[in-house]
C-alpha cells in the first residue's frame, strides 16, 4: 500500500529523490493535521520495500536517499535513446549534463531528470549497446557517445 | 555486406579523440555558463552594494564597488567571446563529421553501384539482346506461317460465313421495320388515334357529297368569274397550315366552316379531287402525330 501512494506521489510531482532524513517534513511521511510523522526506520523500511520491488534504487550504502522509479529505468533509457535520435545525435557526444538540463532538452520530458538517475538509465543504454560512457581528462563532465 | 558492416562496427563503438575533444569542449561551455551566472550575479551584487553606499554617503567605497562591477562586465563580456568561440569550434567539428559522414555514404553507394554493374557484363546484355531478337524473329515466322495456312483453308469459309450473318440480319431487320405503308393516312396513324380517323371519315362524308356539288360548278370556277381569286389564293394555301382556320374566300361560304378548311386548298389546285386532297392532309396530319408518338402501334 505504502510503495503504491509513494510511486503515484512521486509522479504525480514530478519527484525522483526521497530522503529518509527525518528532519526533512515530506508530505508523504508528515500528517501535520495530525502532527504525526513517519521515523526514520520506518521509511527506510517502506523505501527498501520499493527497492526489492524493483521500483526503487538506494543512492548510497547509508540508505539516506532513494531514487524512486515510478517509470522503469528502462523506460527512461528509452526515452533519453529516443531524444537522442529525434536530436540527430547519433554517433555524437554529449555530457550528461546536457542530458537534463541542456539547452537542448528544455520542454522536454527530460528536463530536471537527477543525475542519478540519467546516468543510470545510460548505464542500461550501455548495456544494449546504444551508447558508452566515458570520461576525457579528469577535469572533463561524463560524456555521452550514442550509437546508431 | 555484413562483413562490410561488422568491420565498421568496432571503430565506431569505440571512443575516438574526436569525441573526446567534443566533450572537452563541451564541458568548457557548462564550465563557461556557469562563469557566467556567477558574474552576473556578482554584477547584481556589485550594484546593490553601490546602491546602498550612496544612500549610506559612503561615495569612496561605492566607487570602489561600481569600479568592481566594471570589471565584472568585462569579465563577462570576455567569456562571451569565448563561449562564441567554443560554439563556433563544436559547429565546425559537427560539420566536418558530418561531411565525412557523407563521404563514407557515398563511397559506399558508388561500390555497390559498381558491384551491381559488374554482375552484368556488356557481353551479357549483348548475348541477350541477340538471342531476344533471334526468338522474336522465330516468333514472327511461325505466326506467319500460322496466318498463311489459316488463309488457305479458312479464308472463303469465314467470308461465306460473314456473308450469311449479313444476310440474316438485313432480314432481321426488315422483319423488325413496319411495312412500308402503300397510303400513309391510315396506317401511319396508329389505332391509338381513333378519335383523329372517326374526324377524317366525317370530313370525308361531306367532302364526297360537295364532290357531287362542285363538279357542275367546277367548269365557271375554273374558267371565268372565279379566276383572280383563284390566281389570288395559292400564297394564301401555302402558308395557310392544314387544318388551319383560314376562312375561304372562293365564293364557297354556303358550306360549314369546318368544310372551309378542307376545300380551301381544293379550289386554287384544280387539279387534286379535293377527297384527294383531304386525304393528303389528313396524311399531314397524321404524320405529324405520327412524330409525336412515334412507332407506338
Amino acid at each position: 500500500m505504502w510503495t503504491e501512494l509513494i510511486l503515484k506521489y512521486c509522479k504525480h510531482h514530478k519527484e525522483f529523490v526521497l530522503s529518509t532524513d527525518a528532519a526533512e517534513d515530506h508530505p508523504l511521511f508528515v500528517r501535520k493535521s495530525i502532527d504525526r510523522r513517519l521515523n526514520q526506520e520506518a521509511r527506510v523500511h517502506i523505501l527498501n520495500e520499493l527497492v526489492l520491488q524493483g521500483a526503487g534504487r538506494w543512492l548510497d550504502a547509508g540508505q539516506r536517499r532513494c531514487l524512486v522509479l515510478w517509470r522503469p529505468l528502462a523506460g527512461w533509457a528509452d526515452a533519453i535513446y529516443g531524444w537522442a535520435r529525434g536530436a540527430g545525435l547519433e554517433d555524437s557526444v554529449t555530457t550528461v549534463d546536457e542530458l537534463s538540463s541542456g539547452d537542448e532538452v528544455a520542454g522536454t520530458e527530460l528536463e530536471g531528470l537527477p543525475r542519478e538517475l540519467v546516468i543510470a538509465a545510460l548505464q542500461e543504454l550501455e548495456a544494449r549497446g546504444k551508447a558508452r560512457l566515458f570520461k576525457g581528462s579528469s577535469a572533463d563532465d561524463e560524456g555521452v557517445k550514442f550509437f546508431a | 555486406m555484413g562483413n562490410l558492416f561488422a568491420k565498421h562496427k568496432v571503430p565506431r563503438r569505440a571512443i575516438t579523440d574526436t569525441d573526446k575533444a567534443v566533450l572537452q569542449l563541451k564541458t568548457q561551455r557548462r564550465q563557461l555558463t556557469a562563469q557566467k551566472t556567477r558574474v552576473e550575479g556578482l554584477i547584481a551584487r556589485e550594484i546593490a552594494v553601490a546602491k546602498e553606499l550612496i544612500v549610506a554617503k559612503k561615495h569612496e567605497r561605492a566607487l570602489l564597488a561600481l569600479r568592481k562591477k566594471r570589471l565584472r562586465e568585462g569579465q563577462l563580456e570576455l567569456i562571451d567571446a569565448y563561449l562564441l568561440n567554443v560554439e563556433q569550434v563544436l559547429a565546425n567539428i559537427e560539420a566536418a563529421q558530418r561531411q565525412n559522414r557523407l563521404y563514407d555514404a557515398l563511397k559506399q553507394g558508388t561500390v555497390a553501384l559498381q558491384a551491381l554493374q559488374k554482375e552484368v557484363s556488356l557481353e551479357d546484355v549483348e548475348a541477350l539482346r541477340e538471342d531476344t531478337a533471334a526468338a522474336g524473329e522465330a516468333e514472327r515466322h511461325v505466326r506467319e506461317l500460322l496466318a498463311e495456312s489459316l488463309s488457305a483453308e479458312d479464308d472463303a469459309a469465314a467470308l461465306q460465313e460473314l456473308a450469311a450473318l449479313e444476310d440474316a440480319e438485313e432480314a432481321a431487320e426488315a422483319a423488325r421495320l413496319p411495312a412500308v405503308p402503300a397510303r400513309p393516312t391510315e396506317e401511319a396513324a396508329p389505332a391509338a388515334h381513333a378519335l383523329e380517323r372517326e374526324a377524317i371519315a366525317e370530313l370525308a362524308e361531306p367532302a364526297q357529297k360537295r364532290e357531287a356539288a362542285i363538279a357542275p360548278a367546277k367548269p365557271p370556277t375554273q374558267r371565268g368569274a372565279a379566276a383572280p381569286a383563284a390566281r389570288a389564293s395559292p400564297a394564301g394555301v401555302g402558308a395557310a397550315a392544314p387544318g388551319s382556320s383560314t376562312p375561304s374566300r372562293q365564293g364557297e361560304e354556303t358550306k360549314e366552316d369546318e368544310e372551309d378548311d378542307l376545300d380551301m386548298p381544293s379550289v386554287p389546285t384544280t387539279r387534286l379531287e379535293p377527297s384527294e386532297q383531304l386525304r393528303a392532309a389528313a396524311a399531314k396530319r397524321g404524320r405529324a402525330l405520327a412524330v409525336e408518338e412515334p412507332l407506338a402501334a
